[in-house]
């Protein structure tokens, strides 16, 4: 097949040229692997390199953490977990019973768990928690012994579906670009090609049943399309595109200091939302006027051990200590849904499920260890929180009280908090909310697929998530008439703003303050100096 | 063989560090042991074991260390208790 042109979304800006790699793990995986057949001393081997491989990144955090003895220990207390006789028994007998390995760590684990459970004391709660993050680890563990991303380097990745998680490691691993066959604009790992600033196509037709591994491919992540094969003429088109859009990228740079006004004179602000230390460097670089959103939850990756104050504290104090003087705001850890899902039971339909502040509420500790380190960190003076998911005022009380008992017992007072109004209950409710709340961020992602119950995963109905739909610019024009009156600041997040003709269009309607992809802030302030 | 019991002190309970720092004693030793709570029994060098064990603050477990060491054993495990692990009492 030569110069064979296909076209998806553009999801990340950019344009590569190089050979494909393709990465058919995902999906396909499970009818694939029933049709192998069922070896034991396979799967105990499997369980075993994802054990060792686990204890071997344990003791790299040790040696990082050597002179914090707490964390030491807790990192210490895992690797005894993995090496515990008990875990390799109980695992590998319901192998020998005939299950495939990650079934038997999901039978193992929930026995545990429930055994556990029926002490019910709080002590259980905590060790629950301990102990599902565990296994979530080990399972992550065994899909990546099976995922080998060794022949990533300098290579464009074709696949399925991308998770948050993968991007990362193939990412890691040296990949210079992604196109997949399913996935959206509004999903997690478009956020997180763009923030990688790696370009991207999604969603493109029977792509698989196109590509062969080493094929040669194009991405235009600004079109939004992929030509494979291309002959002489195209690939000299194509770096030359290539070089103009890195000139381009370079004269962004002038706009590095310049400041926005709208049309009356008020400051127009950009500031970065932040899902790892990548994006951190970036905010820097593209001198953001401040952190709009710490998405705490996507630092897992930083945060190995996410239940322990200090290591979070550390984390957390890094990026408050490299934006000071300017604002950073940690959104409280909103699991559930899309994210790193840590509820016991599945939940059919978990975008409408236990998740953000409706999780932390019922549990307690977590919520309770990520506000002491983050209060903690709050003696930087630069730090504010911001509660997500909220559906109901009561909430946004309840998470105030337990901050200010917290504060109490640290004897530090209490940073502001605020809320992340995207749900319709809580456009609705925006009165009561801004009362309650010292600020208020719009969550439009999450916003926008609730109010028109349209899955922001789900590419068959993309077409009923428009940005600029009338009724949907009229509550967020609302919500901010409430915040102007009840002199709450206002802060837009979310793809919305990075969108160049929704961005003109709030800053018509007043909007002043946008929160963004780091890598987006020049381009978005030269769209509007234009 | 030995049996002897120790009260948990430590405000926190036998939770994940404690019970880390238990079975990192034990294994350090060539004697068996077992450890017995509410009709539950235990091998005291397993942590997964150990943390069965929901051992909250006041609550009292029993020993039973069998081996060349055990006497070694016995007067750390006691000592490691006594301390609250480290932790606030």
């Amino acid at each position: 097949m030569i110069n064979h042109k296909l076209s998806g979304i553009a999801i990340s800006k950019g344009i590569v040229i190089g050979k494909a790699k393709r990465l058919d793990f995902d999906k396909n995986q499970n009818e694939l692997r029933t049709l192998n057949v069922f070896d034991p001393e396979v799967e105990k081997t499997k369980f075993d390199l994802a054990k060792n491989s686990l204890i071997i990144d344990s003791k790299r955090i040790i040696e990082k953490y050597n002179h914090k003895e707490k964390i030491k220990s807790i990192i210490e207390s895992e690797i005894m977990f993995l090496q515990d006789v008990e875990l390799t028994n109980g695992v590998n007998n319901l192998i020998n019973k005939g299950n495939r390995c990650e079934t038997a760590i999901e039978v193992f684990f929930s026995n545990y768990i429930q055994l556990i459970s029926n002490n019910g004391n709080n002590l259980s709660k905590i060790k629950v928690n301990d102990i599902q993050f565990l296994k979530h680890k080990l399972i992550q563990e065994i899909n990546d012994v099976e995922n080998d991303y060794s022949e990533v380097r300098n290579r464009v990745i074709v696949t399925s579906l991308l998770d948050t998680d993968e991007i990362l490691k193939i990412h890691e691993n040296g990949a210079i670009g992604f196109v997949t066959e399913f996935g959206s604009n509004l999903s997690h790992s478009s956020i997180i090609s763009r923030s990688l600033n790696i370009p991207a196509v999604f969603g493109v037709n029977s792509l698989l049943s196109l590509i062969k591994d080493n094929d040669e491919i194009i991405i235009d992540g600004y079109l939004g399309n992929i030509t494979i094969n291309p002959d002489k003429k195209t690939k000299k088109l194509y770096k030359e595109k290539q070089n103009k859009a890195d000139e381009e990228l370079k004269s962004y740079q002038d706009y590095k200091d310049t400041h926005v006004k709208n049309k009356i004179g008020s400051k127009i602000r950009f500031y970065s939302n932040i899902n790892n230390m990548i994006d951190l460097e970036n905010t820097l670089i593209n001198n953001a006027d401040g952190i709009g959103l710490v998405r705490t939850e996507n630092l897992v990756h930083e945060i190995e051990e996410i239940f322990e104050e200090d290591i979070q504290f550390e984390i957390y104090n890094r990026i408050a200590e490299s934006i000071y003087p300017k604002t950073v705001t940690f959104r409280l850890f909103d699991f559930g849904y899309d994210k790193l899902n840590l509820n016991d039971e599945k939940e059919n339909n978990p975008a409408l499920g236990l998740r953000g502040v409706r999780y932390l509420l019922r549990n307690k500790h977590i919520l309770e260890t990520q506000l002491n380190a983050l209060i903690r960190t709050s003696i930087n003076g630069n730090v504010k929180l911001l509660i997500p998911m909220v559906t109901f005022t009561e909430e946004v009380i309840d998470i105030k009280r337990i901050a200010s008992k917290v504060s109490n017992e640290l004897n530090i007072q209490m940073p502001k908090i605020g809320t992340m109004v995207e749900t319709p209950s809580a456009a609705s409710l925006i009165k009561q909310i801004a009362i309650e709340s010292d600020f208020i961020s719009i969550g439009t992602n999450d916003l926008m697929q609730y109010y028109f119950a349209a899955d922001r995963n789900n590419e068959h109905v993309k077409e009923f998530l428009d940005y600029r739909d009338k009724s949907f610019i009229q509550l967020l024009t609302n919500i901010k008439k409430t915040c102007d009156k009840k002199e709450k600041e206002l802060i837009i997040c979310g793809q919305i703003a990075s969108d160049e003709k929704s961005l003109m269009l709030l800053v018509k309607k007043g909007f002043l303050n946008f929160s963004v992809i780091p890598a987006r802030i020049l381009l978005l302030k030269k769209t509007l100096l234009k | 063989m030995i049996e002897f019991e120790v009260s948990v002190v430590n405000r926190a309970g036998l939770h994940t560090r404690p019970a880390a720092s238990l079975v990192k004693l034990t294994s350090k030793y060539k004697s068996n042991v077992f450890i017995e709570k509410d009709g539950m029994r235990i091998n005291g060098k397993s942590i997964i074991g150990v943390m069965t064990l929901a051992a909250e603050v006041g609550s009292t477990l029993s020993f039973e260390i069998d081996g060349i060491d055990e006497n070694e054993m016995e007067t750390e495990i006691k000592e490691l208790f006594r301390s609250g692990f480290g932790e606030p009492i």
